[in-house]
């Protein structure tokens, strides 16, 4: 979790101070931006919260959010309020508005868009602060100059700042990623203007710093730009369209499409010479996760995906990013849709049909339980959870997502430890969170009992028997 | 003639003489501190048992030079190494550690007077890390060399505190002595590996504060009486002597297989043990019964037998398999092994089912031969990758199915191999439309595919993808 208090980067407003200054200078040469930067000063704000864990363990987060429309909806960078963090976790979320009197208003989350690149909160009272206006947007362009507004930090009086940049590099991965120099203090969720109309081009994405791997969607992307600058980067508005159109009011899950298969890799050269394929592009599928849309539809391992629906889905001759150009793809499904892939097995063409499914659900986000007195915290096994550990997928049993230290749980001979999945506790199977709870508050009450044996399931995917002593 | 000796003791014993220089032996040596005794009375030697031992089996241990192979990078590389070992009969047999001579690809041995011979490996085994080697007889006949050879204790009969002699080559020093005393007879170390190689899971440990070092092992820990009592295998140089050497009656069993069959037959059933400690009562059964099952191989043939992970296993084939410590895990580990292969073995287990019902049940399990997750590599030169056979034991490790193939172990950069994207970990399935069983087949085809001027599919799995790979001749080195 990143503490976004801007505190660490006081010593960097000296050296920023001169770009601000120059863009203030260009900005009094540019009457329009000059005008439009406390307009959108004004739809910025602060989107606070405490993540305190079941141990008591806190941070306060803290970061830029977009007010989308009058309803007081926000939108904040998903790596404020990573998927991995529980909502229980989440207490105190806030809206600070950054002008005037500054007031903090109560918020609720409201769900992560489907390309899980931002998330919604919602202000639980009116919010005094405007809007920002994607009426008008422009296309961003090699060597284009583009401004950016974000807020400065809490001991900085929340004051606006503005960077001014050229792009220098457009990376065409899933999202298109735009490069430009750095633009100095701007945060995630910075909104960027075309200099020269004002018109909305993107939202910025957490700074790379000076290394250039980018981590986005959890997937690292090395970005070789070929100099030793600072860099800068946004999302254009095409990736994130839909996002701002359909923005919600309510609580919601969103409904990711699956499709079930890991492991792909694009079409190589030499394979493409093998079965003699004429088109460049295509997608080698790897693992085809038994039960799952893809298995059901008649996919296998090694077959390689042709076309979508008819149509080539990457036009590219760069093997990594055929991959991401048919994740690309598949985020444009709903689940229940049907799609037809016309696949390759082993040099012979075949069209299969697949019912788009939805994605499992995070383990973050299931249903978790903590027990005080032996010190474990569990939830319900995801998918991936028995997946990874080669289980059948059918595998009952709950999780172990922390231990406390010193508590009975972590000083058994076998201690528990986070990753093991139990599946019996004493005599009695361990379906769910439910069953666990009922079996260990049950041992714990029974007056004389001295210890629980939990049956484990360790990563490797041995078993175990764990002792935790209840005196 | 015996009352001519009766009388002779008698007068002996009461001549005051005699008694006066048996008082000056005692207490002169006493009085060493303060005054000083003649020097005739007071010997430096060392005690007449500690030079009796070192008579009988000093000149019976050898310093071991051996070559072994590594492969880095996909490429073999050569390196030699020193160990200790100990000979054994008159035929010229040493006995040494599986980590000094079962791997190696040139043995010499180094008699006490320093002549070097050539010799052969025999016969190994991992699972004690044990290893028997040849000298070269013809080579010590033609040039006249000598050899002596020691004699085997009996380790079941060491105790606690009793004086033992380590002799062996440490860091290279050969001949070297070192003094100490059995600190522990029954030291128990969870099963680990050598080079992957399983180790550890049939015996337990003689403890010595003796000092052993690296190149000692191989060697022999000695009692007095001049006799083996066990082979010098770890040692802990962080520590301050903490030595640790296989007693010598695991030798003795294993010794036999080796000479006859080069490695010893071992059965398998899957079962991972663990000792009950305080789980007898949670069982409802006495202290001392018992042993927990902590888990069962995939695929196994307990598992196949219906053995569950957490019965608790109470006798195989009516011998009860307590175990209480863990010091008591290495016997019914080793009794479970010394079944014949193949035969029906029953075993008796409890079972707690849902509800605290505890059940009694018999359960019928066939035995296989017990095997390493680990198989020898070897080199398919024309790809440029080194391999190993796959084996059961690997792929129940991997929770895979039981499928034919061949392990890459490493991919040498630039290769044929390396252009097609292969990995290590690549398990190889198919060459072309040839299933691929062993690496002597994989290697015959690979010289083969080798002279071919087309592109060919090579098929591996990869985790629990498929992949297709690709091989362009001349597009490695």
């Amino acid at each position: 979790m990143n503490d976004r208090s801007t505190l660490h980067r006081v010593p960097a407003l000296v050296s920023l101070s001169a770009g601000i200054l120059a863009a203030c200078v260009t900005a009094s040469a540019a009457p329009k931006v000059a005008k439009l930067v406390p307009e959108i000063a004004r739809s910025i704000v602060v989107v606070q919260y405490t993540a305190e864990n079941e141990f008591h363990k806190t941070n306060k987060v803290s970061g830029q959010g977009v007010v989308l429309n009058k309803k007081g909806v926000v939108l904040v960078s998903s790596d404020l309020i990573p998927q991995d963090i529980p909502l229980d976790y989440i207490h105190h979320l806030k809206i600070r508005i950054v002008h005037g009197d500054m007031p903090k208003i109560s918020a609720q989350y409201l769900g992560r868009t489907v390309d899980g690149l931002f998330c919604y909160v919602r202000a639980l009272k009116p919010l005094a602060a405007t809007p920002l206006q994607f009426s008008a947007t422009a296309k961003p362009y090699l060597a284009e100059r583009v401004f950016s507004v974000g807020r400065l930090g809490k001991d900085q009086a929340y004051g606006a700042f503005v960077g001014v940049n050229r792009i220098k590099a457009m990376i065409p991965l899933v999202h298109t990623l735009i490069a430009t120099d750095s633009f100095g203090l701007t945060d995630a969720n910075s909104p960027v203007f075309d200099y020269r109309t004002g018109k909305f081009i993107g939202l910025t994405v957490p700074n790379p710093g000076d290394g250039m791997i980018l981590t986005l969607l959890g997937r690292s992307v090395p970005v070789t730009l070929r100099d030793n600058q600072q860099v800068g980067m946004f999302i254009g508005y095409n990736s994130f369209k839909q996002d701002l159109t359909d923005i919600p009011t309510k609580r919601f899950v969103a409904k990711i499409p699956w499709f079930g298969t890991l492991d792909s890799s694009g079409l190589r050269s030499a394979v493409r010479k093998l079965y003699n394929i004429k088109q460049r592009s295509g997608l080698m599928v790897g693992q085809v996760i038994p039960g799952m849309p893809a298995a059901k539809g008649g996919l296998k391992s090694r077959d390689i995906i042709l076309t979508v629906d008819g149509k080539p889905f990457a036009h590219t001759p760069v093997a990594a990013l055929m991959v991401e150009r048919f994740e690309h793809r598949m985020q444009q499904l709903k689940p229940g849709q049907v799609i037809k892939l016309g696949i390759l097995r082993n040099g012979k063409p075949k069209t299969i049909t697949i019912t788009v499914g939805q994605a499992p659900t995070p383990p973050s986000r299931l249903p978790r339980y903590y027990d005080r007195k032996i010190g474990l915290v569990v939830h319900n096994l995801a998918f991936i959870d028995a997946y990874s550990r080669k289980l059948p997928l059918t595998q009952k049993g709950v999780y172990v997502v922390l231990v406390h230290n010193g508590k009975p749980a972590s000083l058994g001979t076998t201690p528990v430890q986070p990753g093991y999945i139990i599946t019996r506790v004493d005599d009695h199977r361990v379906d769910d969170i439910v069953a666990f709870k009922k079996l260990v508050t049950k041992a714990e009450t029974t007056p004389g009992k001295p210890e629980i044996i939990f049956e484990v399931i360790k990563g490797d995917g041995r078993t175990a028997a764990c002792h935790v002593s209840l005196n | 003639m015996l009352e001519r000796l009766r009388r002779f003791v008698s007068n002996a014993l009461s001549c005051r003489a005699v008694w006066g220089a048996a008082l000056a032996v005692w207490v002169l040596p006493q009085l060493g501190g303060c005054a000083s005794a003649p020097a005739w009375m007071v010997s430096d030697k060392p005690s007449w048992r500690t030079q009796y031992a070192l008579a009988h089996v000093s000149p019976a241990v050898v310093r071991i030079n051996v070559v072994m192979r590594d492969f880095r990078n996909g490429i073999p590389e050569n390196f030699r190494a020193i160990g200790s070992g100990v000979i054994i009969d008159k035929q010229g047999q040493v006995l040494t550690n599986f980590h000094v001579a079962g791997r190696a690809r040139r043995i010499e041995i180094i008699l006490p007077d320093q002549e070097r011979v050539r010799a052969k490996l025999i016969g190994s085994d991992h699972w004690t890390d044990l290893a028997l080697v040849q000298m070269d007889m013809a080579q010590l006949s033609a040039r006249h060399l000598h050899f002596k050879w020691a004699t085997l204790g009996n380790s079941s009969r060491v105790q606690l505190g009793q004086p033992v002699l380590a002799i062996g080559t440490p860091y290279g020093l050969s001949r070297t002595v070192t003094r100490g005393i059995i600190s522990n007879t029954d030291r128990f170390f969870n099963a680990t590996t050598i080079d992957g190689y399983e180790t550890g899971w049939f015996n337990n440990w003689l403890q010595t504060d003796a000092a052993i070092n690296p190149g000692n092992s191989g060697g022999p820990l000695i009692n007095l009486r001049g006799q083996v009592i066990g082979i010098n295998t770890r040692g802990d140089p962080s520590a301050n002597n903490l030595g640790f050497a296989i007693p010598i009656n695991v030798a003795r069993r294993v010794i036999p297989s080796l000479l006859k069959y080069r490695k010893v037959a071992r059965s398998y059933v899957g079962l991972e043990l663990e000792p009950m400690l305080g789980l007898s009562h949670f069982y409802h059964l006495p202290a001392q019964t018992g042993v927990l099952i902590r888990s069962v191989d995939h695929e196994s043939p307990a598992s196949l037998g219906g053995v569950h992970a957490l019965d608790v296993l109470l006798s195989v084939n009516g011998h009860p398999t307590n175990c209480r410590f863990p010091e008591q895990v290495s016997a019914v580990r080793r009794y479970i092994s010394d079944q014949p292969i193949g035969s029906k073995i029953t075993l008796r287990v409890e079972r707690m089912s849902d509800g605290s019902k505890i059940q009694r049940k018999t359960l019928y399990v066939f035995t296989q031969r017990l095997e390493s997750v680990i198989a020898p590599r070897h080199q398919i030169k024309p790809w440029g990758i080194v391999v190993r056979n796959l084996t059961d034991a690997y792929l129940r490790q991997q929770q895979m199915k039981m499928i034919r193939g061949v392990l890459v172990t490493s991919v040498q950069s630039g290769s044929i191999a390396d252009a097609a994207g292969m990995e290590d970990g690549d398990i190889i399935r198919r060459v072309g439309s040839s299933r691929i069983v062993d690496s002597l087949q994989l290697k015959v085809l690979a010289d083969r595919m080798a002279k071919t001027k087309r592109p060919y599919a090579v098929v591996v799995k990869r985790g629990r993808s498929e992949r297709t790979l690709v091989f362009s001749p001349g597009s490695g080195n």
